[in-house]
């Protein structure tokens, strides 16, 4: 009785696990690339900095913001997942396969395209409308029914409509083809410190903003009826989390442009190492999860077909591509 | 009546695409160019602008029938062949055959035909057989796989092929030539037999069972069909890279001319119009720019899907 009322245990005890993964990982993402060094430049260069040493340079101005951006955007994205599949009751929601990370990446061309070459913070800014005002419709969408398996295909048609013009502006645009060539299909090759610097709070802050409101929405998906009874404002409940989605889809999409799949894959796993815990618990371990997938896949784009990289949103179509697949598998067998 | 007019306005678009370019010419001067020949008045326009017309025509042809016909069998307004991942496929299989020395037409077919069994094998389901939507969901991720292969296969060809990977991930007729045209002549005799498969679809459409009882051999025909369309639509990829939102679009639009019922031939006309549309507004707006005719194709096709999307909204039952 006692125990069905009280929280379960609050850490749960994959997550320092987990975070000890992603630590190794994260530092793998340093030594590993185009050049491979040793753990001893790392420690040199943290500890004795010698300005005159390409390799440090290397690690320190390229590598470092680019692995710290690669954790933010992972974690975001599987935050923002993760929100998203608690508000559409759709497992298969995520912010690529929705299209919110195309209605982001289509705001960020399109002030492009009006404003001419634009700041971090005006990037930002148009990231965050354009995730917000696709976040608003993929919540319609689903709102109208029509079962789990209608989301992803309409979601798929608007994000093939939203990357459409997005390759029609940066195509049309001589100086923006050279810069965005890559960002278009989802890479962390624009990520700087600047960039990283201006962006990373508007991603940690829709994390916690998302891991705040996670138990009212959880309640909220309960019922409307029981969640108002419980003292919850459904319509306020309801903006906190797609302002939570938009946040860090946006945030993500600035940095690294549209990449798909992390806010599926690592919700899911996190759903089964979480075995029913709630959704805050899962959400607590989907970050790492996402920052770890995401990491992997930069390094793997990176190493794979070095000097030359694959970017990381192709890396992540071709691991999360058959992930899908065998998830809708598994979800038209439990069906019926 | 319909099919008249849309045959006037796809031979006034032809026109069009004849006049339209970097030098714009009137009509009196397409026509004395179109009689005069290869030689003289007429080089411009017999080497670069009638091969690029016909093969526009043909691959619209095709797109548009593949994707009714595609639309037809899976129940679903959505479903044309770029939705699910075929011509996404035919792409990364004509690139793959590309690079390795042989001919783009065979690759596109293997790379469709292989889509068309993966999805098979992956939609099938132990009681209820092959269900419409399950094909459908697969083959949205199926086209993600193999756009990324498409695009990691383009990278490692290294650089330089910056316009070459733009043909085969938006879809191009800039460099279409009568060698294309040479090409595009394979895909009619495939093309017909789609034609005269409006009742059958008619037929189809009211069910299986009620199809079955009607004396059609449902399975067979599905697959006969949907084989069909795979490789027409692989064909037209072969020859411009996938260009988008035609098979998608063509399928509607073909639909609400012909009152509600599926018109293989009329929704043919369509894509041909579609894309002849497209390809005049990329030579005519910003000749300079050379910019990929897919891009138009999408930004034509997507108030279509729009339109599409939004009553699938409003019909709860699908």
């Amino acid at each position: 009785m006692l125990s069905s009322v009280l929280p379960q245990r609050s850490v749960p005890p994959a997550l320092p696990l987990l975070c000890a993964g992603v630590a190794v990982v994260f530092v793998a993402a340093l030594c590993l690339g185009a050049q491979d060094y040793g753990p001893g430049l790392l420690w040199q260069a943290l500890v004795a900095r010698d300005p005159k040493d390409l390799a440090q340079a290397v690690v320190v101005e390229m590598r470092l913001p680019r692995a710290l951006a690669a954790l933010m955007i992972g974690a975001a994205l599987a935050v923002s997942g993760l929100m998203m599949q608690a508000l559409t009751r759709n497992p298969l929601a995520d912010p690529g396969l929705t299209g919110v990370n195309a209605g982001a990446a289509l705001a960020v061309v399109a002030g492009l395209w009006f404003l001419g070459p634009m700041g971090s913070a005006a990037t930002a800014a148009f990231a965050l409308s354009g995730a917000a005002a696709a976040a608003v419709l993929v919540r319609l969408l689903a709102g109208s029914g029509g079962g789990t398996l209608r989301l992803p295909l309409a979601g798929a048609a608007f994000a093939s409509l939203c990357l459409s013009v997005v390759s029609f502006v940066v195509l049309m645009n001589p100086e923006a083809r050279n810069l965005y060539r890559f960002w278009m299909v989802g890479s962390l090759a624009l990520a700087d410190t600047g960039r990283l610097a201006a962006l990373a709070p508007l991603g940690l802050a829709g994390i916690c903003l998302g891991l705040a409101v996670s138990r009212q929405v959880e309640s909220l998906m309960l019922g409307e009826d029981l969640g108002a009874a419980l003292g919850l404002h459904p319509g306020r409940v309801l903006s906190l989390a797609l302002a939570a989605i938009a946040m860090t889809s946006g945030a993500a999409v600035a940095i690294a442009g549209p990449v798909g799949f992390i806010g599926l894959i690592a919700p899911h796993l996190a759903r089964r190492l979480a075995s029913g815990a709630g959704l805050g618990v899962t959400m607590l371990l989907a970050c790492p999860l996402g920052a770890g997938l995401t990491l992997l896949a930069d390094i793997a784009g990176r190493w794979l077909m070095r000097p030359a990289e694959l970017p990381l949103g192709i890396v992540l179509a071709m691991i999360g591509a058959p992930v899908f697949m065998l998830l809708i598998r598994s979800i038209l067998r439990k069906e019926d | 009546m319909r099919l008249v007019l849309m045959l006037l306005a796809l031979v006034a678009l032809a026109g069009l695409a004849l006049a339209a370019g970097r030098s714009w010419l009137g009509p009196v001067e397409v026509m004395q160019a179109l009689f005069s020949g290869p030689e003289g008045v007429g080089r411009m326009l017999w080497s670069l602008r009638l091969p690029r017309l016909i093969t526009g025509l043909v691959a619209g042809m095709c797109l548009g029938a593949a994707g009714l016909v595609f639309q037809t069998l899976l129940r679903n307004p959505l479903a044309s062949p770029d939705v699910i991942g075929l011509t996404q496929c035919a792409a990364f299989g004509a690139v793959a055959a590309l690079m390795a020395g042989l001919p783009p037409m065979a690759g596109a077919w293997v790379g469709a035909v292989s889509a068309i069994i993966l999805l098979g094998w992956l939609a099938a389901h132990p009681r209820e057989g092959l269900a419409p939507r399950a094909v459908v969901l697969q083959g949205l991720g199926l086209a993600l796989l193999a756009g990324a292969g498409t695009e990691a296969l383009i990278l490692r060809a290294g650089d330089g092929n910056a316009s070459m990977a733009m043909a085969w991930l938006t879809g191009t007729l800039n460099g279409a030539g009568w060698p294309e045209v040479g090409h595009a002549l394979w895909l009619v005799p495939l093309l017909a037999p789609l034609f005269t498969a409006r009742r059958i679809l008619d037929r189809l459409e009211l069910g299986d069972d009620l199809a079955r009882s009607l004396g059609l051999r449902v399975g067979v025909l599905r697959a006969a069909l949907g084989l069909l369309a795979a490789l027409i639509a692989a064909g037209a990829v072969s020859l411009c890279g996938p260009l988008g939102f035609v098979a998608l679009a063509a399928g509607p639009v073909s639909r609400w001319l012909a009152r509600g019922r599926p018109d293989p031939f009329l929704a043919a006309l369509v894509g041909a119009g579609f894309v002849t549309l497209a390809d005049v507004l990329a030579r005519g707006l910003a000749p300079a720019a050379l910019l990929p005719t897919g891009l138009y194709t999408a930004l034509i096709g997507a108030p279509i899907l729009l339109v599409v999307l939004r009553r699938q909204m409003s019909d709860k039952s699908s």
